[in-house]
């Protein structure tokens, strides 16, 4: 095995305890005949544990009082119980608000346009509104910086 | 965690969730920090996570490990937070003072020690991507295996195995540079 080959497999699965079978045996070969790997090796396993390891606190006490005062005063709103259950199901923020906009933008839709062939004094007011609230609603999608929950929080 | 504290939470049991929260808030408190960088931030998390882990109990169906169900949520809600922190002030990181470094060091000198450590930590943690630090906090804080991390962000291996190789090799170069 070769240094670079070594690096590669030194940088992640051997310091990471995932390399197993022949692969290992090969790697650790190299690494009794490697002052340089064997170097990294440690100094990758060091530095990874100053920045990332270090031992598990527990948060503060008040963390766990404002959880239970939030859950039994049931403070939840609409937006929160909607954000949990879209990162529960998606996972990913944009994805959500882009799918959210849609859903919104339909119901709208929905909603406005029909009483648009029924209501001929109100069309303009109307068309307006439901305008308005699409370009509104597409708004903070266009903007790259927006949070889906900030998106989410002016739809609703 | 057991099933039955779950089921026992699940039917409204403010111990069993207790039980669950004593558990798991450390982990997450641990990963959420790594992440965010601010203890503020991953308090912020913490709280977060439990109130939607409470939600959505009854939604846990136990396709995957409920270890790995929490630590999504509190990735997700960390990188949500770290995007509108970015956003409010040009991150300004920060670790924690004492929180994690806290082990009866009083003196002035083992202070300073202790905040340098803290600065250069904070330094280090912003030169990897948001993706990086989820990975290297869920290897190395929280232990994962591969296997695990990919499940909890949706990812293949070879995308965990990448990102921390990558980290790495970041984290190496920018400590090679101060040398
Ligand atoms: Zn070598």
């Amino acid at each position: 095995m070769d240094c670079r080959k070594a690096e590669e497999l030194i940088l992640s699965d051997y310091v990471d305890g995932e390399l197993k079978g022949e692969l290992l045996r090969v790697l650790e070969e190299h690494l009794h005949s490697c002052p340089a790997c064997q170097a990294l090796a440690s100094q990758t396993v060091d530095l990874g544990q100053a920045v990332f390891g270090g031992a598990v606190s527990n948060p503060p006490e008040r963390v766990w009082l404002a959880v239970r005062e939030r859950i039994s005063v049931g403070r939840s709103s609409l937006v929160e119980r909607a954000q949990s259950w879209l990162i529960l199901f998606f996972g990913e923020p944009r994805r959500v608000a882009f799918s959210v906009t849609l859903a919104m933008a339909v119901v709208v839709a929905g909603l406005f346009l029909p009483g648009m062939w029924h209501r001929p004094v109100a069309k303009n007011k109307d068309v307006v509104t439901t305008e308005l609230m699409l370009a509104s609603a597409g708004a903070f999608l266009a903007d790259d910086d927006d949070t889906w929950a900030d998106g989410l929080e002016y739809l609703l | 965690m057991e099933r039955e504290t779950i089921e026992k939470a699940r039917a409204g049991d403010m111990g069993a969730f207790e039980a669950i929260y004593r558990e798991h808030a450390g982990m997450v408190f641990g990963v959420a920090l790594r992440i965010v960088g601010r203890v503020e931030d991953a308090e912020e998390v913490v709280q977060d996570v439990f109130v939607s882990v409470h939600r959505s109990l009854g939604h846990f169906q136990g396709k995957s490990s409920f270890k790995t169900w929490v630590y999504r949520i509190a990735v997700n809600m960390s990188l949500n937070i770290l995007r509108r922190g970015r956003l409010a002030r040009q991150s300004e990181l920060r670790m924690p003072e004492g929180a994690e470094f806290e082990d009866g060091r009083n003196t002035f000198e083992d202070r300073l020690a202790v905040e340098e450590r803290e600065v250069r930590v904070s330094e280090l943690l912003e030169l990897l991507s948001p993706d990086q630090r989820a990975c290297m906090a869920l290897r190395v804080s929280a232990g994962l295996s591969y296997e695990e991390i990919a499940q909890t962000l949706n990812v293949n291996i070879n995308t965990v195995r990448t990102r921390l190789r990558r980290a790495r090799e970041v984290l190496l170069k920018a400590r090679a540079q101060r040398r």
